[in-house]
């Protein structure tokens, strides 16, 4: 394939390409100037190198002199809106606008006396492969100057962005752009520099002119999608279709049928494998993504339901306070005196309110727990104090139901814990509570014995027993739900499931022993010595 | 005659913990929300301030944290009393200089005065 035929080739896809850019471009937006400067860009952009290719086809110096002129102020131009675009893609149009006034005034001055004038192109040669402008001294300052400016400055710009902005998206625009930089720049050294500086050979320097599409069409992506993949993304794609078009020129360039067909087999099999990877490798890409979203929402609900409970526990506790207040104020007498029957039913009612009370309380730490967000205060505690406060508390509670409450102190004084005061006294009273629950006659015993690393306490009944499968399901929450799940009543449920999570946040273990049904039952707490 | 200024949004809670503050031998300033609770704390200078957390306008803990600014007010005690659970508040109100944080349904009006006790001295 000779070269003028592959030149005609090139340039006609490129100016549809770019034509379809710009148009694409403005489409999107049309009243962005972004939009706008960047499609006045292509156009300059098409100009000049429609006036480069037309001048190396002609063969009179005079006609060429003409129309490489106009693809010098072609290129000015066009370096002008380059500029103007990336000034407002990146939004810094305020910032230079006294630059702006002054890259725009250069340019246009410029480009005008490119024409008329032999400012910038002394004169025309004519080489053995067509005309090859040559530029003066001053010219060559001027032009290269002004473009290599420009250039430089907008990288800058682009690169200063890069590094200051936090915006992923924004991020990902400005790699697309310099990415297109990237092989503009590439392309441009190879064939406006070193084949003809050093090889000599200007016969494709004009290819040089053609890589600026590259960059414009790797620009207008990134102003037209909303959603850019990673870079990766595309220099995966790019080297997967560099490789398919290399194979397909080696295809080409076959000698024999034979190696025209495995080579083509090759290329096939490339075209299919590259075809799958890019695709697996977006596949995983939106997997992540989703998984991050679907990680993002869950975050989003939890805080929304604990927030939700936090509320709802204080809408609820409102009336219970109030019931709370006044049937302790009419039971202890400050409205009169009462007759024995009403302070009965009466302490019916308040004990029934404080069970509401306790399970509104259960269900808000229960939330806590299962969301994490519990915070724990740890300090030295006195774990006899707080089975003292324990007891002294539920006292009366068992005394209502003809039991006995006891607690046999150790001789020797417990060493102190490290551990959450309020959580431990919580737990403690949770057990000892359901052991006066479950216990009709006898009572309770509290025991506490020193291990070597450990407290160990024992809160033994004379109640209900428990089997083995009973005792399993002792501590799990009511929202584990298992085939005939147990109504729990009176929050029994919630309160161990709770009490156990409070010691295991400290450390500890709690478990329950049973010889068996209507055998009693033990449970342990068994808290770490720090 | 010690005196305690008691915010609290809910009407009926609030008559009862006046009426039992009153029975025990306090005197009472009951508020339903914050506005004008701070000049009336550099005019009359209470013993205490029961102080609501959740109220209509501004809440407990910005009101608490304007006392805690201003020199006139701020060494007065301040006792956090709400049904709002919250260990973030709790946290907050502490760190502001709220001598305890109770919740409500934990104590009866009478078990509130004993608790109280301990903080007006």
């Amino acid at each position: 394939m000779n070269t003028y035929l592959l030149n005609q080739i090139t340039i006609f896809i490129i100016a549809i390409v770019s034509f379809i850019l710009a148009f694409w471009v403005l489409n999107s937006s049309p009243k962005n100037k972004v939009n706008q400067y960047f499609s006045l860009t292509i156009v300059s952009y098409i100009a000049w190198i429609s006036f480069y290719y037309f001048m190396r086809l002609q063969s009179q110096i005079s006609s060429a002199g003409l129309l490489a002129r106009l693809g010098f102020a072609g290129v000015l131009i066009f370096t002008t809106f380059l500029y103007l675009f990336s000034v407002n893609f990146l939004n810094e149009e305020k910032r230079f606008s006294f630059l702006n006034k002054i890259v725009v005034s250069v340019g246009v001055i410029f480009s005008i006396l490119a024409i008329p004038t032999n400012l910038i192109m002394k004169r025309i040669e004519m080489t053995k492969w067509g005309p090859n402008p040559v530029l003066s001294m001053e010219g060559k300052i001027i032009f290269f100057g002004f473009v290599f400016l420009v250039c430089i400055f907008i990288l800058a710009l682009l690169f200063k962005k890069y590094f200051q902005t936090t915006n992923l998206k924004e991020k990902l625009k400005i790699q697309y752009i310099l990415l297109g930089f990237f092989f503009l720049i590439m392309l441009n050294f190879a064939f406006n520099i070193f084949f003809p500086l050093i090889l000599g050979n200007f016969q494709y320097s004009y290819f040089g002119n053609y890589s600026f599409i590259i960059l414009i069409g790797f620009t207008a992506y990134a102003i037209i999608k909303k959603d850019l993949f990673d870079i990766k993304i595309v220099l995966t794609e790019i080297l997967v279709g560099g490789i398919a078009l290399l194979l397909l020129i080696q295809d080409l360039t076959s000698k024999t049928a034979i190696e025209y067909v495995w080579k083509t087999i090759i290329l096939v099999a490339f075209i299919f494998l590259g075809h799958s990877l890019i695709k697996g490798v977006l596949r995983e890409i939106k997997l992540r993504e989703e998984l991050e979203n679907a990680y993002l929402e869950l975050k989003k609900l939890d805080i929304a339901k604990s927030e939700f409970i936090s509320i709802t526990s204080h809408q609820l506790r409102t009336p219970l306070t109030a019931i709370k207040g006044y049937i302790s104020l009419i039971l202890d007498g400050s409205y009169g005196p009462i007759s024995e029957q009403v302070r009965e039913k009466m302490t019916n009612v308040f004990q029934s309110n404080e069970r509401l009370i306790k399970l509104i309380n259960d269900v808000l730490d229960f939330s806590r727990i299962e969301t994490g967000r519990f915070e724990m205060h740890m300090g030295k505690v006195d774990v006899e104090e707080v089975i003292s406060s324990a007891v002294d508390f539920l006292k009366i509670g068992a005394e209502n139901k003809k039991l006995y409450l006891r607690w046999k102190r150790p001789e020797k004084p417990l060493p102190k814990v490290l551990a959450d005061e309020e959580k431990t006294r919580h737990a403690i009273l949770n057990l000892i509570d359901n052991g006066i629950k479950y216990t009709e006659k006898g009572g309770i015993m509290i025991k506490v014995t020193e291990e070597e690393r450990f407290l160990l306490i024992e809160i033994s009944d004379t109640g209900a027993g428990m089997t083995k499968e009973e005792i399993l399901k002792l501590f799990k929450s009511f929202s584990r739900g298992e085939a005939g799940s147990q109504f729990f009543t009176e929050g029994v449920g919630l309160g161990l499931y709770i009490a156990k999570k409070f010691i295991e946040l400290q450390g500890g273990e709690v478990w329950a022993e049973s010889e068996g049904k209507g055998k009693g039952s033990a449970f342990y707490i068994k808290l770490p010595i720090k | 005659m010690k005196k305690i200024l008691l915010i609290e949004d809910e009407r009926m809670l609030a008559k009862m913990y006046q009426e039992k503050f009153s029975e025990a031998g306090f005197e009472v300033v009951l508020f339903y929300d914050s506005e004008g609770a701070l000049e009336l704390v550099k005019n009359e200078k209470p013993d205490l301030i029961v102080l609501d957390i959740l109220l209509p306008r501004e809440n407990g803990i910005t009101f608490l944290q304007r006392l805690k600014n201003d020199p006139e007010t701020s060494l007065v005690s301040v006792v956090a009393f709400s049904n709002y659970d919250d260990p973030k508040t709790k946290e907050e109100a502490i760190r502001l200089g709220a001598v305890d944080y109770l919740i409500k349904t934990d104590f009866t009006p009478q078990e509130l005065i004993e608790r109280i006790k301990i903080y007006i001295k």
